[in-house]
């Protein structure tokens, strides 16, 4: 039973409106969590202009999976799961990648080192020690991609909580 | 949020940010511990606390008493986005030991 009502595209009206339809036009559907972040547009916006900012950043969109995987399990949210997982293998994971990624590992030593890092970053709120940060940059990751990773940590951390609360209807 | 997650950064830069928009002294010393001298405030800092606390898995008892106080979906929508992106800043600032220029 959800907490908060998803918006019906067909009725949405405004910014709601838009935000909804450039999300259709894009994925060809509208997800559940889309519809029930449209119930305030400055969150379905601030969630949208984040997630595509980041999009365009240095880390693939596997290890970009991956970490809302680990992040997903991390915090117990079930709809990112299987959104995550769908996702995930549209973008070339395996099924064993998807599990793995889970338990914040891969069958690739770089993303598992990225994957580590970011349960760091959860675990500790971001105060990591000099050994996960000294473990993230011999892997060979750079100021930039560690920016890149504390970003993904909090968009992730924003979906699970707000699927948490809503208690959004799975649709993946 | 920046209480809670123990950044020394953000509790800098969101004091000054908070008397520039008029919070007093009393006011940014109250909602460090979640409260205000304003009771339809303090009930949306304990909102936002529970959702930090239990990773957005809110109770119903929580839920009840967010939207006794007068807040709505949208509202609450909000709030949840106001802790991520508070969570996005302290651990980025706690990670990075940002020097505090505030």
């Amino acid at each position: 039973m959800t907490r908060l009502t998803p918006i019906d595209p067909a009725e949405a009206t405004g910014k709601a409106r838009e935000l909804l339809s450039a999300v259709e036009a894009k994925l060809r559907f509208t997800p559940n969590m889309i519809r029930t972040m449209a119930v305030s547009p400055p969150v379905l916006d601030g969630y949208l202009c984040f997630s595509s900012a980041l999009g365009g950043g240095a880390l693939g969109a596997k290890l970009r999976e991956q970490i809302a995987l680990a992040v997903a399990e991390a915090n117990g949210c079930e709809y990112c799961l299987a959104a995550h997982s769908t996702i995930g293998k549209m973008v070339g994971l395996t099924n064993g990648d998807v599990v793995a990624s889970r338990q914040g590992r891969s069958s690739d030593p770089k993303a598992t080192a990225a994957l580590a890092f970011a349960r760091a970053i959860l675990d500790r709120r971001g105060d990591v020690s000099d050994a996960d940060l000294r473990a993230v940059r011999e892997a060979g990751y750079g100021d930039a991609e560690i920016a890149e990773i504390v970003a993904h940590v909090a968009l992730n951390v924003f979906t699970n909580y707000f699927n948490r609360l809503a208690r959004t209807s799975i649709d993946f | 949020m920046a209480e809670a997650n123990g950044c020394e950064y953000c509790l800098a830069a969101h004091s000054t940010i908070g008397k520039m928009v008029g919070l007093t002294n009393g006011d940014v010393v109250a909602s460090r511990q979640g409260r205000s001298s304003d009771p339809k405030a303090t009930a949306a800092l304990a909102f936002a606390r529970a959702i930090l606390d239990r990773r957005g898995d809110v109770s119903d008892a929580d839920l009840r008493a967010v939207r006794e106080a007068g807040y709505g979906d949208a509202e609450i929508a909000e709030i949840v986005a106001h802790v991520a992106l508070n969570v996005f800043t302290n651990y980025f600032n706690r990670l990075a030991r940002t020097s505090i220029d505030f």
